[in-house]
Protein backbone atom coordinates (compact mmCIF):
# COMPACT_ATOMS: atom_id res chain seq x y z
CA UNK A 1 0.00 0.00 0.00
CA UNK A 2 1.33 3.39 -0.91
CA UNK A 3 1.49 5.74 2.05
CA UNK A 4 -0.62 8.87 1.86
CA UNK A 5 1.88 10.95 3.79
CA UNK A 6 3.69 12.36 0.74
CA UNK A 7 0.47 13.66 -0.79
CA UNK A 8 -0.52 15.06 2.59
CA UNK A 9 2.78 16.85 2.88
CA UNK A 10 2.40 18.24 -0.62
CA UNK A 11 -1.00 19.60 0.33
CA UNK A 12 0.29 21.13 3.56
CA UNK A 13 3.30 22.61 1.85
CA UNK A 14 1.20 23.96 -0.98
CA UNK A 15 -1.17 25.60 1.44
CA UNK A 16 1.58 27.16 3.44
CA UNK A 17 3.78 28.29 0.63
CA UNK A 18 2.29 31.29 -1.10
CA UNK A 19 4.48 31.61 -4.14
CA UNK A 20 3.90 35.07 -5.45
CA UNK A 21 5.20 36.97 -8.41
CA UNK A 22 4.71 40.27 -6.65
CA UNK A 23 7.82 42.27 -5.85
CA UNK A 24 9.52 41.69 -2.57
CA UNK A 25 8.13 44.16 -0.13
CA UNK A 26 8.76 45.33 3.39
CA UNK A 27 10.00 42.88 5.95
CA UNK A 28 11.40 39.97 3.98
CA UNK A 29 13.84 37.36 5.15
CA UNK A 30 15.71 34.40 3.76
CA UNK A 31 15.14 31.01 5.37
CA UNK A 32 16.40 27.54 4.64
CA UNK A 33 14.46 24.35 4.93
CA UNK A 34 15.30 20.71 4.43
CA UNK A 35 12.89 17.90 3.71
CA UNK A 36 13.13 14.11 3.70
CA UNK A 37 10.78 11.59 2.18
CA UNK A 38 10.94 7.81 1.92
CA UNK A 39 11.14 6.39 -1.59
CA UNK A 40 8.26 3.94 -1.61
CA UNK A 41 8.11 1.44 -4.45
CA UNK A 42 10.76 3.20 -6.54
CA UNK A 43 8.53 6.26 -6.83
CA UNK A 44 11.36 8.77 -6.86
CA UNK A 45 9.22 11.56 -8.31
CA UNK A 46 6.66 11.16 -5.55
CA UNK A 47 9.37 11.12 -2.91
CA UNK A 48 10.88 14.26 -4.38
CA UNK A 49 7.54 16.06 -4.20
CA UNK A 50 7.03 14.96 -0.64
CA UNK A 51 10.55 16.02 0.36
CA UNK A 52 10.02 19.42 -1.25
CA UNK A 53 6.74 19.87 0.60
CA UNK A 54 8.46 18.91 3.84
CA UNK A 55 11.25 21.39 3.13
CA UNK A 56 8.70 24.16 2.51
CA UNK A 57 6.90 23.22 5.70
CA UNK A 58 10.13 23.36 7.70
CA UNK A 59 11.12 26.69 6.15
CA UNK A 60 7.72 28.17 6.98
CA UNK A 61 8.07 26.77 10.50
CA UNK A 62 11.30 28.64 10.95
CA UNK A 63 9.47 31.89 10.23
CA UNK A 64 6.69 31.40 12.75
CA UNK A 65 5.36 28.42 14.67
CA UNK A 66 2.67 28.47 17.31
CA UNK A 67 3.32 25.75 19.83
CA UNK A 68 0.71 24.40 22.21
CA UNK A 69 1.23 21.54 24.57
CA UNK A 70 -0.41 20.06 27.62
CA UNK A 71 0.46 17.26 30.00
CA UNK A 72 -1.88 15.81 32.58
CA UNK A 73 -0.89 13.64 35.54
CA UNK A 74 -3.74 12.14 37.54
CA UNK A 75 -3.89 10.55 40.99
CA UNK A 76 -2.62 7.14 40.02
CA UNK A 77 0.17 8.22 37.76
CA UNK A 78 -1.80 8.04 34.52
CA UNK A 79 -0.27 10.57 32.23
CA UNK A 80 -1.44 12.03 28.94
CA UNK A 81 0.48 14.44 26.82
CA UNK A 82 -0.35 16.36 23.67
CA UNK A 83 1.65 18.75 21.55
CA UNK A 84 0.58 20.65 18.47
CA UNK A 85 2.58 22.98 16.28
CA UNK A 86 0.79 25.34 13.94
CA UNK A 87 3.07 26.67 11.23
CA UNK A 88 2.10 30.18 10.16
CA UNK A 89 5.03 31.43 8.12
CA UNK A 90 4.32 32.71 4.62
CA UNK A 91 6.81 31.96 1.88
CA UNK A 92 6.82 34.19 -1.16
CA UNK A 93 9.23 32.29 -3.29
CA UNK A 94 11.77 29.52 -3.10
CA UNK A 95 14.54 27.78 -4.95
CA UNK A 96 16.02 24.34 -4.53
CA UNK A 97 19.58 24.56 -3.27
CA UNK A 98 20.30 20.84 -3.43
CA UNK A 99 18.55 17.50 -3.80
CA UNK A 100 19.80 13.94 -3.66
CA UNK A 101 18.95 10.35 -2.81
CA UNK A 102 20.25 9.00 0.46
CA UNK A 103 19.71 5.44 1.76
CA UNK A 104 16.18 4.88 0.52
CA UNK A 105 15.02 8.43 1.01
CA UNK A 106 15.03 11.64 -0.96
CA UNK A 107 16.47 14.84 0.52
CA UNK A 108 15.66 18.36 -0.68
CA UNK A 109 17.21 21.56 0.68
CA UNK A 110 15.58 24.85 -0.26
CA UNK A 111 16.12 28.53 0.26
CA UNK A 112 12.94 30.58 0.56
CA UNK A 113 11.91 34.22 0.75
CA UNK A 114 9.54 34.69 3.64
CA UNK A 115 7.43 37.49 5.02
CA UNK A 116 8.96 38.73 8.25
CA UNK A 117 5.74 40.39 9.30
CA UNK A 118 5.43 40.93 13.04
CA UNK A 119 8.99 40.10 13.83
CA UNK A 120 11.09 42.12 16.17
CA UNK A 121 12.39 45.32 14.68
CA UNK A 122 16.05 45.50 13.94
CA UNK A 123 18.83 47.75 15.08
CA UNK A 124 19.56 49.21 11.66
CA UNK A 125 19.34 52.93 11.00
CA UNK A 126 17.54 54.42 8.03
CA UNK A 127 18.56 57.76 6.51
CA UNK A 128 16.41 60.67 7.62
CA UNK A 129 16.78 63.88 5.64
CA UNK A 130 15.67 66.93 7.66
CA UNK A 131 14.23 69.65 5.42
CA UNK A 132 12.90 73.10 6.34
CA UNK A 133 10.78 73.34 9.45
CA UNK A 134 9.11 76.73 9.57
CA UNK A 135 8.24 78.61 12.74
CA UNK A 136 5.01 80.57 12.90
CA UNK A 137 4.34 82.55 16.05
CA UNK A 138 1.00 84.22 16.70
CA UNK A 139 1.11 88.04 16.79
CA UNK A 140 1.32 89.55 20.22
CA UNK A 141 3.51 86.92 21.81
CA UNK A 142 6.64 88.14 23.49
CA UNK A 143 10.04 88.13 21.86
CA UNK A 144 11.24 85.56 24.40
CA UNK A 145 8.68 83.06 23.14
CA UNK A 146 9.61 83.70 19.51
CA UNK A 147 13.26 83.21 20.36
CA UNK A 148 12.53 80.04 22.33
CA UNK A 149 10.52 78.60 19.46
CA UNK A 150 13.31 79.27 16.96
CA UNK A 151 15.97 77.86 19.24
CA UNK A 152 13.91 74.78 19.94
CA UNK A 153 14.05 73.91 16.24
CA UNK A 154 17.84 73.88 16.28
CA UNK A 155 18.00 71.91 19.50
CA UNK A 156 15.30 69.57 18.30
CA UNK A 157 17.03 68.78 15.03
CA UNK A 158 20.26 68.16 16.93
CA UNK A 159 18.31 65.88 19.22
CA UNK A 160 17.05 63.85 16.26
CA UNK A 161 20.50 62.31 16.09
CA UNK A 162 19.62 60.63 19.38
CA UNK A 163 16.98 58.54 17.63
CA UNK A 164 18.00 54.91 17.71
CA UNK A 165 16.38 53.91 14.42
CA UNK A 166 17.50 56.60 12.03
CA UNK A 167 20.53 58.55 10.91
CA UNK A 168 19.50 62.19 10.62
CA UNK A 169 21.10 64.71 8.27
CA UNK A 170 20.34 68.39 8.69
CA UNK A 171 19.55 69.82 5.25
CA UNK A 172 17.32 72.66 6.39
CA UNK A 173 19.47 75.53 5.22
CA UNK A 174 21.64 73.91 2.56
CA UNK A 175 24.79 75.90 3.35
CA UNK A 176 26.80 76.78 0.28
CA UNK A 177 30.30 75.30 0.43
CA UNK A 178 31.70 77.49 -2.33
CA UNK A 179 30.99 80.78 -0.61
CA UNK A 180 29.72 83.80 -2.56
CA UNK A 181 32.31 83.46 -5.36
CA UNK A 182 32.15 79.82 -6.47
CA UNK A 183 28.74 79.69 -8.13
CA UNK A 184 29.44 76.48 -10.06
CA UNK A 185 30.33 74.56 -6.92
CA UNK A 186 27.33 75.95 -5.08
CA UNK A 187 25.05 75.01 -7.94
CA UNK A 188 26.40 71.45 -8.02
CA UNK A 189 25.98 71.19 -4.26
CA UNK A 190 22.39 72.41 -4.38
CA UNK A 191 21.56 69.95 -7.14
CA UNK A 192 23.10 67.12 -5.18
CA UNK A 193 21.59 68.04 -1.84
CA UNK A 194 18.19 68.80 -3.29
CA UNK A 195 17.90 65.27 -4.64
CA UNK A 196 16.85 63.19 -1.65
CA UNK A 197 18.48 59.85 -0.95
CA UNK A 198 15.99 57.42 -2.52
CA UNK A 199 16.62 54.76 0.06
CA UNK A 200 15.82 57.07 2.99
CA UNK A 201 13.06 59.24 4.36
CA UNK A 202 12.52 62.97 4.67
CA UNK A 203 10.81 65.18 7.23
CA UNK A 204 9.65 68.75 6.92
CA UNK A 205 6.97 70.71 8.67
CA UNK A 206 6.18 73.57 10.95
CA UNK A 207 6.10 74.69 14.55
CA UNK A 208 3.11 76.88 15.31
CA UNK A 209 3.07 78.78 18.58
CA UNK A 210 -0.12 80.49 19.71
CA UNK A 211 -1.87 81.68 22.82
CA UNK A 212 -4.92 79.85 24.09
CA UNK A 213 -7.32 81.68 26.40
CA UNK A 214 -9.32 79.91 29.05
CA UNK A 215 -10.61 80.85 32.47
CA UNK A 216 -14.01 82.00 33.65
CA UNK A 217 -15.77 85.09 34.98
CA UNK A 218 -13.32 85.39 37.84
CA UNK A 219 -10.04 83.97 36.59
CA UNK A 220 -8.03 84.89 33.56
CA UNK A 221 -6.19 81.85 32.32
CA UNK A 222 -3.89 81.75 29.28
CA UNK A 223 -1.33 79.30 28.05
CA UNK A 224 1.18 79.10 25.22
CA UNK A 225 0.53 76.16 22.92
CA UNK A 226 3.16 74.81 20.57
CA UNK A 227 2.09 72.45 17.78
CA UNK A 228 4.80 70.63 15.89
CA UNK A 229 3.65 69.08 12.63
CA UNK A 230 6.14 66.91 10.77
CA UNK A 231 5.45 65.26 7.43
CA UNK A 232 7.37 62.05 6.94
CA UNK A 233 7.96 61.22 3.29
CA UNK A 234 9.26 58.09 1.66
CA UNK A 235 11.95 59.29 -0.73
CA UNK A 236 11.54 56.28 -3.01
CA UNK A 237 7.93 57.12 -3.82
CA UNK A 238 7.73 60.75 -2.75
CA UNK A 239 4.54 60.07 -0.84
CA UNK A 240 3.78 61.30 2.65
CA UNK A 241 3.61 58.15 4.75
CA UNK A 242 2.76 59.80 8.04
CA UNK A 243 1.93 63.21 9.46
CA UNK A 244 3.15 63.44 13.02
CA UNK A 245 1.44 66.07 15.16
CA UNK A 246 2.58 66.79 18.70
CA UNK A 247 1.24 69.50 20.97
CA UNK A 248 2.66 70.92 24.15
CA UNK A 249 1.19 73.71 26.27
CA UNK A 250 2.94 75.98 28.73
CA UNK A 251 1.01 77.94 31.38
CA UNK A 252 1.35 81.68 30.87
CA UNK A 253 -1.09 83.56 33.14
CA UNK A 254 -3.47 82.43 35.83
CA UNK A 255 -4.81 85.40 37.70
CA UNK A 256 -7.93 87.13 38.88
CA UNK A 257 -9.38 89.48 36.28
CA UNK A 258 -8.22 93.06 36.69
CA UNK A 259 -5.47 92.24 39.15
CA UNK A 260 -1.81 91.31 38.93
CA UNK A 261 -2.13 88.51 41.47
CA UNK A 262 -0.77 85.44 39.74
CA UNK A 263 -1.81 81.94 40.90
CA UNK A 264 0.92 79.88 39.32
CA UNK A 265 1.53 81.07 35.78
CA UNK A 266 4.69 80.80 33.72
CA UNK A 267 7.69 79.83 35.76
CA UNK A 268 10.30 81.15 33.35
CA UNK A 269 11.30 81.01 29.70
CA UNK A 270 9.13 78.64 27.63
CA UNK A 271 10.61 75.25 26.91
CA UNK A 272 9.48 73.29 23.84
CA UNK A 273 11.80 70.34 24.46
CA UNK A 274 8.92 67.94 25.31
CA UNK A 275 7.54 68.53 21.81
CA UNK A 276 10.72 67.28 20.25
CA UNK A 277 11.06 64.37 22.62
CA UNK A 278 7.60 63.22 21.53
CA UNK A 279 8.51 63.75 17.88
CA UNK A 280 11.71 61.68 18.19
CA UNK A 281 9.78 58.91 19.92
CA UNK A 282 7.16 58.96 17.14
CA UNK A 283 9.81 58.83 14.44
CA UNK A 284 11.56 55.98 16.22
CA UNK A 285 8.30 54.07 16.31
CA UNK A 286 7.48 54.76 12.66
CA UNK A 287 10.89 54.06 11.21
CA UNK A 288 12.06 51.36 13.61
CA UNK A 289 10.27 48.48 11.90
CA UNK A 290 10.76 49.63 8.33
CA UNK A 291 13.27 47.51 6.45
CA UNK A 292 16.47 49.24 5.53
CA UNK A 293 16.89 49.92 1.82
CA UNK A 294 19.99 50.75 -0.16
CA UNK A 295 20.81 51.81 -3.67
CA UNK A 296 23.15 49.85 -5.92
CA UNK A 297 25.97 52.30 -6.69
CA UNK A 298 28.16 50.05 -8.77
CA UNK A 299 28.50 46.49 -10.03
CA UNK A 300 31.96 45.36 -11.01
CA UNK A 301 32.99 41.75 -11.63
CA UNK A 302 30.26 40.43 -9.37
CA UNK A 303 31.09 42.86 -6.58
CA UNK A 304 28.10 45.03 -5.74
CA UNK A 305 28.52 48.40 -4.01
CA UNK A 306 25.60 49.59 -1.90
CA UNK A 307 24.78 53.01 -0.48
CA UNK A 308 24.37 51.88 3.15
CA UNK A 309 27.22 51.06 5.49
CA UNK A 310 28.33 50.63 9.06
CA UNK A 311 26.67 53.88 10.18
CA UNK A 312 23.37 52.34 9.12
CA UNK A 313 24.13 49.24 11.16
CA UNK A 314 25.13 47.07 8.22
CA UNK A 315 27.64 44.34 9.02
CA UNK A 316 29.46 41.68 7.05
CA UNK A 317 27.15 38.69 6.72
CA UNK A 318 23.96 40.72 6.24
CA UNK A 319 21.81 39.94 3.22
CA UNK A 320 20.06 42.30 0.81
CA UNK A 321 17.28 41.32 -1.54
CA UNK A 322 17.07 42.74 -5.03
CA UNK A 323 13.60 44.21 -5.33
CA UNK A 324 12.61 43.85 -8.98
CA UNK A 325 9.15 44.95 -10.07
CA UNK A 326 7.26 42.24 -11.88
CA UNK A 327 9.90 39.61 -11.35
CA UNK A 328 9.14 36.03 -12.31
CA UNK A 329 9.00 33.32 -9.71
CA UNK A 330 12.52 32.37 -8.64
CA UNK A 331 13.98 35.39 -10.38
CA UNK A 332 15.18 37.18 -7.26
CA UNK A 333 18.69 37.93 -6.24
CA UNK A 334 20.33 38.07 -2.85
CA UNK A 335 23.50 40.00 -2.07
CA UNK A 336 25.65 38.88 0.85
CA UNK A 337 27.67 41.70 2.41
CA UNK A 338 31.38 41.04 2.76
CA UNK A 339 32.80 44.41 3.74
CA UNK A 340 31.55 47.78 4.97
CA UNK A 341 32.72 51.36 5.24
CA UNK A 342 30.84 53.99 7.28
CA UNK A 343 28.44 54.78 4.45
CA UNK A 344 28.88 51.99 1.92
CA UNK A 345 28.91 48.23 1.77
CA UNK A 346 30.29 45.70 -0.67
CA UNK A 347 28.88 42.28 -1.30
CA UNK A 348 28.49 39.46 -3.78
CA UNK A 349 25.41 37.89 -5.26
CA UNK A 350 24.47 34.39 -4.15
CA UNK A 351 23.28 33.33 -7.60
CA UNK A 352 24.64 33.93 -11.04
CA UNK A 353 21.32 35.27 -12.35
CA UNK A 354 19.54 37.63 -12.50
CA UNK A 355 22.09 40.41 -12.92
CA UNK A 356 22.00 43.31 -10.49
CA UNK A 357 21.49 46.62 -12.33
CA UNK A 358 23.14 49.83 -11.16
CA UNK A 359 20.73 52.21 -9.37
CA UNK A 360 18.43 49.32 -8.38
CA UNK A 361 16.97 49.40 -4.90
CA UNK A 362 17.73 46.51 -2.56
CA UNK A 363 16.12 45.71 0.77
CA UNK A 364 17.80 44.34 3.86
CA UNK A 365 16.62 40.87 4.75
CA UNK A 366 15.92 40.37 8.44
CA UNK B 1 -23.25 10.40 62.29
CA UNK B 2 -19.84 11.01 61.44
CA UNK B 3 -19.57 12.17 57.87
CA UNK B 4 -16.64 12.45 55.66
CA UNK B 5 -15.98 15.90 54.42
CA UNK B 6 -13.50 17.12 51.95
CA UNK B 7 -11.00 19.85 52.24
CA UNK B 8 -10.08 21.19 48.88
CA UNK B 9 -6.68 22.59 48.29
CA UNK B 10 -6.29 24.27 45.01
CA UNK B 11 -3.01 25.82 44.12
CA UNK B 12 -1.26 27.07 41.14
CA UNK B 13 2.28 25.89 41.33
CA UNK B 14 4.87 27.64 39.29
CA UNK B 15 7.55 25.35 37.99
CA UNK B 16 8.71 27.54 35.17
CA UNK B 17 5.69 29.74 35.42
CA UNK B 18 6.02 33.41 34.59
CA UNK B 19 4.19 36.54 35.58
CA UNK B 20 1.04 37.60 33.80
CA UNK B 21 2.70 40.53 32.10
CA UNK B 22 5.90 39.13 30.63
CA UNK B 23 7.05 36.02 28.89
CA UNK B 24 10.24 35.95 30.89
CA UNK B 25 13.36 37.86 31.86
CA UNK B 26 15.81 39.16 29.29
CA UNK B 27 18.83 36.96 28.78
CA UNK B 28 22.38 38.17 28.48
CA UNK B 29 23.12 38.99 24.85
CA UNK B 30 26.35 36.97 24.79
CA UNK B 31 24.81 33.90 26.37
CA UNK B 32 24.54 30.52 24.67
CA UNK B 33 21.51 29.75 22.51
CA UNK B 34 18.51 28.07 24.12
CA UNK B 35 18.17 24.41 23.21
CA UNK B 36 15.24 22.06 23.09
CA UNK B 37 15.63 18.28 22.85
CA UNK B 38 12.89 15.92 21.70
CA UNK B 39 12.68 12.13 21.44
CA UNK B 40 10.33 9.84 19.56
CA UNK B 41 10.17 6.05 19.35
CA UNK B 42 10.37 4.61 15.84
CA UNK B 43 8.36 1.44 16.33
CA UNK B 44 5.10 3.14 17.35
CA UNK B 45 5.01 5.48 14.36
CA UNK B 46 2.52 5.00 11.50
CA UNK B 47 3.91 3.79 8.17
CA UNK B 48 4.18 0.63 6.15
CA UNK B 49 7.96 0.58 5.79
CA UNK B 50 10.84 1.13 8.17
CA UNK B 51 11.86 4.25 6.25
CA UNK B 52 8.43 5.80 6.64
CA UNK B 53 8.39 5.07 10.36
CA UNK B 54 11.82 6.61 10.71
CA UNK B 55 10.72 9.78 8.97
CA UNK B 56 7.63 10.06 11.15
CA UNK B 57 9.80 9.54 14.23
CA UNK B 58 12.03 12.38 13.07
CA UNK B 59 8.96 14.54 12.69
CA UNK B 60 7.59 13.62 16.11
CA UNK B 61 10.92 14.21 17.81
CA UNK B 62 11.16 17.60 16.11
CA UNK B 63 7.74 18.55 17.49
CA UNK B 64 8.76 17.42 20.96
CA UNK B 65 11.90 19.52 20.70
CA UNK B 66 9.84 22.48 19.54
CA UNK B 67 7.62 22.10 22.58
CA UNK B 68 10.57 22.05 24.94
CA UNK B 69 11.93 25.14 23.24
CA UNK B 70 8.56 26.89 23.71
CA UNK B 71 8.63 25.91 27.38
CA UNK B 72 12.07 27.40 27.80
CA UNK B 73 11.18 30.60 25.98
CA UNK B 74 7.70 31.30 27.33
CA UNK B 75 7.58 29.23 30.48
CA UNK B 76 5.22 26.54 31.65
CA UNK B 77 1.86 27.06 33.28
CA UNK B 78 1.32 24.49 36.00
CA UNK B 79 -1.98 23.89 37.76
CA UNK B 80 -2.57 21.36 40.48
CA UNK B 81 -5.65 20.30 42.35
CA UNK B 82 -5.41 18.09 45.41
CA UNK B 83 -8.38 16.92 47.47
CA UNK B 84 -7.98 15.43 50.92
CA UNK B 85 -10.43 14.37 53.60
CA UNK B 86 -9.54 13.34 57.14
CA UNK B 87 -5.94 13.41 56.29
CA UNK B 88 -6.35 11.14 53.28
CA UNK B 89 -5.71 12.12 49.68
CA UNK B 90 -8.73 11.55 47.46
CA UNK B 91 -7.45 12.94 44.22
CA UNK B 92 -4.35 14.61 43.00
CA UNK B 93 -4.21 16.14 39.54
CA UNK B 94 -1.48 18.10 37.91
CA UNK B 95 -1.72 19.80 34.56
CA UNK B 96 1.14 21.54 32.80
CA UNK B 97 0.61 23.52 29.61
CA UNK B 98 2.67 25.62 27.28
CA UNK B 99 1.60 27.93 24.48
CA UNK B 100 3.74 30.38 22.60
CA UNK B 101 5.33 31.45 19.35
CA UNK B 102 8.73 30.16 18.29
CA UNK B 103 10.70 31.77 15.50
CA UNK B 104 14.02 31.00 13.87
CA UNK B 105 14.49 27.61 15.50
CA UNK B 106 17.28 25.81 13.71
CA UNK B 107 18.04 22.13 13.69
CA UNK B 108 21.29 21.30 15.46
CA UNK B 109 21.09 17.55 15.01
CA UNK B 110 18.77 14.66 14.21
CA UNK B 111 20.28 11.49 15.60
CA UNK B 112 19.04 7.90 15.72
CA UNK B 113 19.58 6.33 19.15
CA UNK B 114 20.25 2.56 19.00
CA UNK B 115 17.87 2.29 16.02
CA UNK B 116 14.98 2.52 18.47
CA UNK B 117 14.27 6.22 18.70
CA UNK B 118 15.23 9.54 17.24
CA UNK B 119 16.64 12.53 19.06
CA UNK B 120 16.24 16.02 17.61
CA UNK B 121 17.97 19.09 19.01
CA UNK B 122 16.72 22.57 18.07
CA UNK B 123 18.15 25.87 19.20
CA UNK B 124 17.25 29.56 19.14
CA UNK B 125 19.64 32.48 19.56
CA UNK B 126 19.43 34.56 22.72
CA UNK B 127 18.60 37.72 20.75
CA UNK B 128 15.61 35.96 19.23
CA UNK B 129 14.51 34.71 22.66
CA UNK B 130 14.64 38.24 24.05
CA UNK B 131 12.72 39.57 21.07
CA UNK B 132 10.06 36.87 21.42
CA UNK B 133 9.72 37.52 25.12
CA UNK B 134 9.37 41.25 24.68
CA UNK B 135 7.08 41.18 21.65
CA UNK B 136 4.72 38.35 22.45
CA UNK B 137 3.10 37.08 25.55
CA UNK B 138 2.47 33.39 26.01
CA UNK B 139 -0.71 32.48 24.17
CA UNK B 140 -2.50 31.50 27.37
CA UNK B 141 -2.37 35.11 28.65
Amino acid sequence: MRLRIPSLLVAIGGALCVVSASPASAGMRLVQGEGYAAIAGNDVAGARKAALAEALYNAAGRVKSKVRGAGHLSTYGVMTEETSVLVEGTLRDHRIVSEHRERGRYVVVIEALADADGESCGTKKVDLDVRPITVRVAPGLSGAIVKAANESINRGVSGLAAGSNFRATDNRDMPLPGGPDDAARNYAHILNAAAPNPSGYMISGSLIVERRRGGNAVMENTEIVGTLTLKLRDNATGSVIETLVNTHSLPERNRVWGTDIDFGGSSGSPDFAPLWQSAVADLDAKLGCRPLRAKVLDVNAGLVTLSAGAEHGIRAGDYFLLDVQGRRSGNWQVIKIEQTSPTMAWGRTLKTTPAVPVNAMVTLLQ
Amino acid sequence: MKRLFAVILTGALAGGCTSAMESGPRLSADGPPLRGIGYATISIQPGSTAQQKQLMAIRASRLAAMRELAERIHGLQVESNTSIGEGRVYSDNLRASVAGIVRNARVVSITPVRNALYETILEVDVAEVNALRSSSRPLWQ
